[in-house]
């Protein structure tokens, strides 16, 4: 009665049956284990339940109990199980990757972007929003200057892809506000990554900046590069000499924002990183027209003159600024170099000049500096083949240069 | 024991009615239990289900029945023995079945719980598509309510304090503590044009302490005290970067004479940026144009030491010794953290020795950690 093709028939089916059942129970079961013990259960564990429990059923069904013309259908579904059962040991532990483990902070679940948008995520993950054409004014307030408003049209910013609408939004409100110096910004992204702005400029940007008794005067004269808002200067005119704060600077012939916000400025504040120059761009050189903020009293020669003389003076800097400073000045320099045996003796001598500010060993990281550099180590702490900061007199120390040139050195200095 | 296998009393009409009721219930049953799970795993993870976990967790239902039938009866439908082929063909079919509407009750879940909960299916497979779907499930970190100021550096605006503090920001769901962190600073930085930004974050993702600090832009704040920077007119030579000696020469049909020595900063056109003293400033005439000559120097790495110092925890705090404090007559060995600079009077001591005295009247840069340069500062009898 049984012939081969039945015998597969009813060998698939009972593999079918008990396997998925068996197959449920050690599925969860991984993922169990998974996910509270954070063990991976082994594959070849999760087989020898699997035939056991066949087995067992079998027994106690009675199916296993016949005799040799039914091997064929039990060795089937032994096979059947074994594959379903190896099948739901990998999907055990997916489900355990992908269930969110449980943490102390709220989760909000919220709309993201959509599958269009996916052409506008670059590599790293970032997503490239740009606004939707048109920036609106907000009611109630000035409207916004047209440069600004182009430069708002034109410019594109990168935001991560794997947030919410929600927070993207925010983000690039924050982000806007900075970089373009709004007083209100109001944004809302699409799921394509494409924004409608609104917004409003500062107010009263120039004013709210100049302190009380103090005047604002623009002047013509030759600028410095990288002259930025809130740098100490002199103005010499004819005759008189005031100090004073710089606040705006314009130079004489204006490239298009854009480009004069990346390329001519090799400082820019981090405020803006990407798309259109920052609030108060540093100015790129030349003639031009600084504004600054002067005492009343001297505020008087600013407006008679027509062009004066611009001197940045030193303003607040850090103590270790001004300690590096005093050292160079002093001649005495700082090198990077790469220890050897006679650098190493030169330090261990007591009389040299030549001192070991830091060290950071060739190997594994020293602890403590995140970085792997020990500040004020021992002299005799430093092995051949360690970076080293050696401070000392310049001459002395010209001679202790790095192999490589220093842009390598830079990199592998992070 | 089952011997022979024994047929139905037939497989006729009725038979293949009562099969086919059978299996198309169990798939309903099937269909209906993975539209549930679906929904649920849509809902907890806010990712489609795979198709394989659907499927087996599914068709396992109508599989749990058939067994129990199966052990308790004896037999699966209908009487026929466990041996003979309907009840194989009847199992398979309500696997075939089973599968199917599996399939479609998956379907149906998924697209039940993206309408419900307002989850944006996104369609397209791939490693992108995962990140955008990763953002439906995010978690909330609050910062502090008090916002401090890194050590070091310049305050931040008190505006930008007062729109961070207590502020609540969304973040992916798994990101390792380390992440999270970077993540926060990255987005404080660029965000809100913070310069510095100093966060701990605890095991749990919560955020205990941030410190930011303000970045320097402009020249100012990089000038050395006695030093300003002049724009003059002249060419600079090609290639010259920040940190080169120049020489300023002005020259007439008559004569050459050096007007000043400086360093080069930058230049844009045939105006030159040039660092001098102070004092040099006025024998630069305003409407001239000057010749810059470069000469040789030593190489200098002290932007980089400066830049490793800023990374690190180590900072430089200036202290000023006056008569009465106690740091006067200190050696400069006891002093905790390293002296790097003693400014007296006109004199500059570099790096001085281990025993030579401070007097009243220096000012002393102590380089070393914030708990040393606390100590140092605690030397003093009032804090400032």
């Amino acid at each position: 009665m049984a012939g081969t093709p039945v015998e597969v028939l009813m060998g698939i089916s009972y593999g079918l049956l008990l396997g998925s059942v068996t197959s449920l129970g050690t599925g969860t079961l991984v993922a169990v284990v998974r996910l509270y013990a954070d063990r991976s259960v082994p594959q070849s564990v999760v087989a020898a339940v699997s035939l056991v429990g066949f087995g067992a059923f079998g027994t106690v069904v009675g199916v296993l109990d016949v005799g040799a013309d039914q091997t064929l259908s039990l060795a089937i579904s032994a096979l059947v199980v074994l594959l379903l059962a190896l099948y739901a040991h990998s999907l055990g532990e997916r489900l355990a990757e992908a269930i969110p483990r449980r943490t102390a902070q709220t989760t909000e679940r919220n709309r993201t972007l959509a599958a269009d948008a996916i052409d506008a995520i670059d590599a790293v993950g970032h997503v490239t929003i740009r606004s939707t054409g048109d920036v609106r004014d907000v009611d109630g307030y000035p409207s916004l200057p047209p440069s600004v408003r182009v430069r708002l049209e034109r410019d594109s910013w990168r935001l991560p892809a794997d947030l919410p609408l929600a927070e993207l939004e925010s983000r690039l409100q924050a982000r806007l506000r900075t970089a373009y110096d709004l007083h209100t910004v109001e944004v809302s992204i699409d799921g394509r990554g494409r924004a409608t702005i609104a917004a409003s400029p500062a107010t009263k940007g120039v004013a709210s900046r100049v302190p009380d008794g103090w005047r604002a005067a623009s002047i013509r004269a030759l600028l410095p590069t990288d002259l930025a808002p809130g740098d100490e200067v002199r103005v010499e005119t004819d005759g008189e000499t005031v100090a004073g704060t710089v606040l705006d600077t314009t130079t004489a012939a204006p490239t298009e924002p854009a480009d004069c916000g990346e390329r001519d400025r090799p400082r820019a504040p981090r405020a803006a990183p990407d798309g259109g120059g920052g609030a108060h761009p540093a100015s790129s050189g030349g003639d031009g027209r600084v504004t600054v903020a002067v005492p009343t009293s001297d505020a008087g020669a600013l407006v008679d003159a027509d062009r004066g003389r611009v001197v940045v003076t030193p303003g607040e800097t850090t103590a270790e600024f001004d300690a590096l400073s005093l050292l160079e000045r002093a001649g005495t320099a700082a090198r990077k170099v790469v220890v050897d045996e006679e650098l190493k003796a030169t330090l261990t001598d007591e009389a040299s000049d030549v001192w070991l500010f830091a060290l950071r060993g060739a190997g594994e990281r020293a602890d403590g500096s995140p970085d792997g550099w020990q500040f004020g180590p021992e002299a005799d702490a430093a092995e051949a083949g360690d970076r080293a900061f050696v401070v000392g007199d310049q001459h002395r120390l010209a001679r202790f240069g790095l192999d490589e040139p220093n842009a390598a050195a830079a990199m592998e200095g992070r | 024991m089952i011997e022979t296998p024994v047929a139905p009393a037939a497989i006729d009409a009725s038979w293949t009615h009562t099969a086919l009721l059978h299996i198309l219930g169990y798939a309903l049953l099937a269909g209906l239990m993975t539209t549930g799970v679906a929904f649920v795993y849509r809902k907890a993870t806010v990712r489609p289900i795979p198709v394989g976990t659907a499927v087996l967790a599914g068709v396992s239902f109508p599989a749990l029945l058939l067994s129990i039938e199966w052990l308790f009866r004896d037999t699966v439908i209908l009487g026929s023995s466990l041996d003979h082929y309907s009840t194989g063909a009847y199992i398979v079919g309500v696997f075939v079945t089973g599968t199917t509407t599996a399939e479609a009750g998956r379907r149906i879940g998924d697209h039940l719980a993206c309408g419900v909960f307002e989850i944006t299916a996104v369609d397209a497979r791939g490693e992108v598509a995962d990140l955008v779907r990763a953002a439906g499930l995010s978690v909330a970190v609050t910062l502090p309510e008090t916002i401090e100021d890194a050590e070091g550096y310049r305050p931040v605006d008190d505006d930008v304090k007062r729109a961070l503090a207590e502020r609540t920001l969304l973040f992916p769901q798994r990101l390792s503590v380390d992440e999270l962190a970077a993540r926060l600073r990255t987005r404080l930085e660029r965000d809100y044009g913070v310069g510095h930004v100093h966060v701990d974050v605890a095991a749990d993702g919560s955020v205990e302490r941030l410190a930011l600090g303000a970045l320097r832009s402009g020249i100012s704040s990089a000038l050395p005290p006695g030093r300003a920077v002049v724009a003059v007119r002249g060419d600079s030579p090609e290639n010259a970067s920040v940190g080169d000696p120049l020489e300023v020469w002005r020259s007439s049909e008559r004569s050459r004479e050096l007007v000043a020595t400086g360093t080069y900063r930058s230049s844009r056109g045939d105006v030159t940026s040039i660092l001098v003293d102070e004092d040099d400033v006025d024998a630069f005439e305003a409407a001239e144009t000057y010749r810059l000559l470069t000469h040789p120097d030593t190489p200098d790495d002290s932007n980089e030491l400066r830049a490793t110092v800023r990374r690190t925890a180590e900072t430089v705090t200036k202290v000023a010794v006056t008569d009465s404090s106690p740091l006067e007559g200190e050696f400069v060995g006891w002093i905790p953290g390293t002296v790097l600079v003693v400014q007296r009077e006109d004199e500059v001591l570099a790096l001085p020795d281990d025993k030579e005295t401070l007097a009243g009247g220096d000012t002393a840069y102590v380089f070393g950690t914030p708990p040393q340069l606390r100590a140092v500062a605690s030397y003093e009898p009032e804090s400032a």
